[in-house]
């Protein structure tokens, strides 16, 4: 009973803000040979430590081969989970001593619940028995996964213990609701039990261990070294914790980018332009730095590898003074901008053709791109909404997508808005095959079908503002209700 | 006892239940019955009054906290026996002790399985009933009965829709159970129905007859999707034709059943149907509830203190039944589904949480639990997303609300850019700043993979940005999540719950 409470107080150390799902836990798993409920899903956003609570809980209280854990992405079909978790019951690796085989052959569920119920023979003299004394457990993480494994799977796991008329306890563990598990002939229903999200406090507690508890010394310029203590680092992660909860609450994403950014932070106090109490000053400093972090380490424009290499060399390269040391790296991640890549000319306007015939209604191609009219017809927006638009503009085809249309109608266009005369080298339909191929273009109609093709463009508005850009093509003028 | 009194008073003064979020699976909304004005499911303000329970335990008419120090370890392992002996029965291992409700039903089924067991006479049976309201019990039971009567002079074969998905590891699912009873030898067969067949000859005991078997089929209807219903027909067959005694009994919940066997397989079979219906008066819900809890006080326990213990916890256990707070609990989900299933549910906490410290059942841990499992897990989830991510669900409300039931990321994205703009030409922005497209799309795809937001067609046939969605949510969940959410900004709160500014 003691040896409980200790596993309990040491976990709840480890994991801050879960006190409550680890007694809840415990009491559920009781002592090993205790029954316990068939089967329970755990469910929270990600990163709330449903995998590492866990597992930890698992390793802490009971012997390793009590119980399997399976990811169902990684094993995705029926024989990889059951196998697997067949080899960890019976501390079974494979290796390539065992020529790298499972410890028993499981196609489906029928053979897994034989396992269960006839025990895996190890060798001559003995067989393992599944759960016939102290509880198994069957933990299934990314549980939504086992939905498409088989209709009958998901069921069969929830009301496994009743099955097969043994001590096993399954857990799953998943991002989703329940509701979103059941089937329309019901099953046994799971003990749910949700991971709540974590209060500021708690995430500041759980960025706060990646920290070591005695502070860290860095080294300063001229002066030795600069004790850094935890104060420093708590109201560190305060303000990145400020700066992104509105829109990013994952843990990990918020421990990342704590990372990434603590070197960057604490590069004056190197320096010597500030001292470590000077906070204010430090986050003036940094700040630049936490605006690019939105955009470019938030979305992954650029990898966090390339970002640390990059502020890295930067910082190395002390010859510089420092205000242009942050300058030029902010310049240097700016730089990274959108993967260029570049097309023949007349193909960007084959791109911008086939943009424009998905957006623009096909009554109005009249007007934006008959030869004839005068120049002066073309008024930016010229034309007026159509009045029947209820939704209040949300209909627009900017927000609806790009809409399929003819390669006539686009060839069409193109004619027109390509100013001089074609080129006889330049072949057309290798040129949209080109752009199908790299995924700039779709095509709707089936392959077979050579007459009548219909493509649909598929570049965001920035890219072909980008595309038209680089012709000098005034692309916002030819667009229809385009905001 | 003041408390108590108190409570009763609550009791007496009717109040609707406000809508609290069922989930999609209870059909039976309840409209109009009377429940305490503190609802124990309710996340409520509840909590002050819970306080005052926690603190005060006495209250609950427990005479004597049995003597602590020195039995305690004694009391520790009654206790544990207790718990076990409890989660046993709710976690479905041992059998209740008694199936009142269904006696009728029990007597029908254990006359046609002594017939085939006594008589040889073939039989086909389905029992239908809803998920939880006894079909597996009763037919534990009935067995468990006949072997007391009969000994071993017959045999069960168990099969599961569930597990044994097709003919062919139905078939050696048979095998097994039977070889495993009779010790006979595997063999193969080109047909279905000859190794049946085989199976069931080899079953002959000495010169006389062969032995009963009995085939208990779960999730009978799983079975009606096999190719051809051969296991049916073949079953059903040998129950027809008596060439074997074999009694065929189908588990199943579905009640139109009978309509997926095929005609040749429907014309075998007896068309001998029970029903089984759950506890149809609250009073035998809840004594059934009562009797799963309770502690049987047999006459080999000997030991004073252990008598005592038991004693004291029935006593305990007659307290709580009169708690009207878990009566209301129970009585909720009696009018919701009447499956003790979710009783059992809501007991695991408390009773595994039972220990040397805390030796009885007390209501105060019902009512946790109770909140836990029926709380509307959509709306919990929604506690949890990031502020974006709430203004991005409630700018696909407001979509909802002009009938657009499916949308893509554009759209959802210009009514966040417009409600954005209108709160920061109002000043009411409160350090909200418009995020740009991409910083959104993550956001959207983060609730993609919640599946609160799902695509409207399995394939992608466009950018993402434009891939057409529907939101698994309701109208009053939204603004419900709007309500509960922490440091909501009242822009949002306002935009969210009530008309648009
Ligand atoms: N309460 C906590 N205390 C300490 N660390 C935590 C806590 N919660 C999460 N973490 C850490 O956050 C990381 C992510 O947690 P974990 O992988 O367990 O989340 P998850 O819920 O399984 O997420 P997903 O749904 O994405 O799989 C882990 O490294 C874990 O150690
Ligand atoms: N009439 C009853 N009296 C006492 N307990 C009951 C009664 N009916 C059901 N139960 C309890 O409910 C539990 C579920 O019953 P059972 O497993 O027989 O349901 P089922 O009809 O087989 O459901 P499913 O269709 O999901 O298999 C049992 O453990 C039993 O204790
Ligand atoms: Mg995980
Ligand atoms: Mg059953």
């Amino acid at each position: 009973m003691n040896d409980m409470a200790d596993h309990s107080a040491e976990l709840k150390r480890r994991f801050p803000g879960r006190s409550d799902q680890i007694d809840t836990l415990l009491s559920l798993m009781g002592r090993p040979a205790d029954p316990t409920v068939p089967s329970i899903l755990i469910y929270g956003h990600s990163s709330s430590g449903k995998t590492s609570l866990v597992r930890d809980l698992l390793s802490t209280t009971i012997a390793r081969k009590q119980w399997a854990y399976i990811n169902c992405i990684e094993r995705h079909t029926p024989r990889m989970m059951f196998e697997h978790a067949v080899n960890e019951w019976c501390s079974w690796s494979p290796s390539w001593d065992n020529q790298f085989t499972s410890i028993a052959r499981i196609d489906n569920l029928n053979d897994f619940l034989c396992v269960l119920k006839e025990g895996v023979p190890l060798n001559q003299h003995s067989t393992e028995m599944i759960g016939d004394k102290e509880t198994r457990y069957l933990v299934l993480d990314r549980a939504e996964r086992l939905r498409d494994m088989g209709a009958t799977i998901l069921p069969a796991l929830l009301r496994l213990s009743e099955i097969s008329q043994r001590n096993i306890c399954v857990i799953l563990l998943s991002t989703i609701v329940y509701e979103k598990f059941r089937t329309k002939s019901g099953s046994y229903e799971p003990l749910v039990i949700r991971f709540p999200e974590y209060s500021k406090e708690d995430t500041l507690q759980i960025l706060r261990r990646d920290f070591s508890e005695d502070g860290m010394d860095i080294e300063v310029e001229d002066k030795g070294t600069v004790h850094l203590n935890d104060d420093f680092f708590r109201s560190f992660s305060e303000v990145i914790y400020s700066i992104f909860f509105q829109n990013c609450k994952d843990l990990n994403e918020l421990r990342h980018l704590v990372a990434l950014l603590f070197p960057l932070f604490i590069n004056p106090i190197r320096d010597g332009r500030a001292k470590t109490h000077e906070t204010a000053k430090l986050f003036k400093l940094a700040q630049p730095y936490f605006a690019e972090a939105t955009d470019k380490l938030y979305l992954r424009e650029i990898s966090s590898s390339e970002w640390a290499k990059r502020t890295s060399e930067m910082a190395d390269a002390k010859t510089t003074t420092s205000h242009t040391v942050d300058a030029s790296v902010i310049a240097a991640i700016r730089t990274n901008a959108k993967g260029d890549f570049d097309l023949p000319y007349y193909t960007k306007f084959l791109l911008i053709a086939s943009y424009l015939a998905s957006y623009n209604p096909p009554r109005f191609d009249v007007r934006y791109f008959a030869k004839v009219a005068d120049e002066k017809k073309k008024k930016k927006r010229g034309i007026h909404k159509s009045a029947s638009d209820k939704s209040g503009g949300k209909m627009r085809q900017q927000l609806l997508g790009p809409k399929a249309f003819p390669v006539e109608r686009m060839l069409a266009i193109f004619y027109s808005i390509i100013d001089d005369k074609l080129d006889d080298a330049i072949d057309i339909p290798v040129q949209i095959t080109s752009l199908t191929t790299l995924r700039l273009l779709l095509r709707t109609t089936n392959m077979d079908k050579l007459d009548g093709a219909k493509y649909k463009c598929n570049v965001s508005f920035d890219f072909i503002r980008g595309v038209a850009r680089s012709v000098r093509f005034e692309i916002d003028k030819y667009l229809f209700d385009f905001i | 006892m003041t408390i108590l009194g108190k409570r009763k008073a609550d009791d007496a003064s009717p109040s609707c239940l406000a809508s609290d979020n069922q989930s999609e699976d209870l059909e039976t909304v309840v409209q109009d019955f009377t429940i305490l004005e503190s609802n124990p499911f309710l996340v409520s303000d509840s909590e002050s009054d819970r306080a005052s329970d926690v603190a005060d335990p006495p209250e609950n008419g427990i005479s004597t906290p049995p003597p602590v120090t020195e039995h305690d370890s004694s009391l520790a392992t009654y206790v544990q026996e207790a718990k076990n002996s409890i989660l046993d029965r709710i976690s479905e291992r041992s059998l209740p002790i008694d199936l009142s409700n269904l006696s009728e039903q029990y007597d029908k089924l254990h006359h046609l399985l002594e017939q085939t067991v006594k008589v040889g006479e073939s039989n086909s049976c389905l029992l239908i009933g809803n998920r939880g309201s006894g079909k597996t019990v009763l037919v534990r039971k009935v067995i468990q009965s006949l072997q007391k009567e009969h000994k071993d002079n017959f045999l069960t074969v168990e099969l599961n829709g569930l597990i044994q998905t097709d003919d062919r590891s139905a078939l050696r699912e048979i095998t097994r159970q039977l070889t495993r009873e009779s010790q006979m030898e595997d063999r193969s067969f080109t047909s279905f129905a000859e190794s049946l067949a085989f199976l069931l000859s080899l079953l002959k005991s000495g010169s006389k007859s062969t032995t009963p078997v009995i085939f208990i089929l779960d999730e009978f209807d799983l079975f009606a999707q096999h190719t051809k219903q051969a296991l049916l027909y073949n079953l059903f067959d040998i129950a027809q034709s008596s060439q074997n005694p074999i009694a065929v009994i189908g588990l199943t919940c579905r009640l139109d059943t009978m309509e997926l066997l095929e005609k040749r397989v429907k014309s075998r079979f007896s068309h001998r149907q029970i029903y089984l219906y759950p506890p149809s008066s609250f009073g035998d819900f809840s004594s059934a509830t009562k009797s799963v809890l309770s502690l049987p006080m047999s006459d080999s326990i000997t030991d004073e203190n252990h008598t005592t213990y038991i004693r004291n916890f029935n006593e305990a256990l007659d307290t709580l039944f009169q708690d009207p707070l878990f009566l209301a609990v129970i009585r909720r989900i009696f009018d919701l589904t009447k499956d003790l299933r979710m009783v059992f549910k809501i007991c695991f906490q408390p009773v595994s949480s039972l220990s040397a410290q805390n030796p009885f059942l007390t209501a105060t841990q019902f009512y946790d639990s109770g909140i836990m499992q029926r709380a509307d897990s959509k709306t919990e989830l929604l506690k949890g997303v990031s502020l974006l991510e709430l203004i991005l669900i409630v700018s696909m409300g407001k979509l909802l609300d002009r009938e657009t039931s499916t949308f893509n990321f554009q759209m959802v994205y210009d009514e966040y850019k417009d409600f954005m703009n209108m709160t920061q030409a109002s000043g009411h922005s409160f350090g909200m700043k418009l995020y740009k497209r991409a910083v959104a799309l993550k956001a959207f795809e983060h609730l993609q993979s919640f599946e609160l937001v799902c695509p409207v067609e399995s394939v992608a046939k466009c950018p993402k940005e434009y891939r057409m969605m529907k939101i698994m949510l309701e109208p009053s969940q939204i603004s419900n999540a709007v309500a509960k959410y922490r440091d909501c900004p009242t822009a949002v709160k306002k935009w969210g719950i009530g008309n648009p500014l």
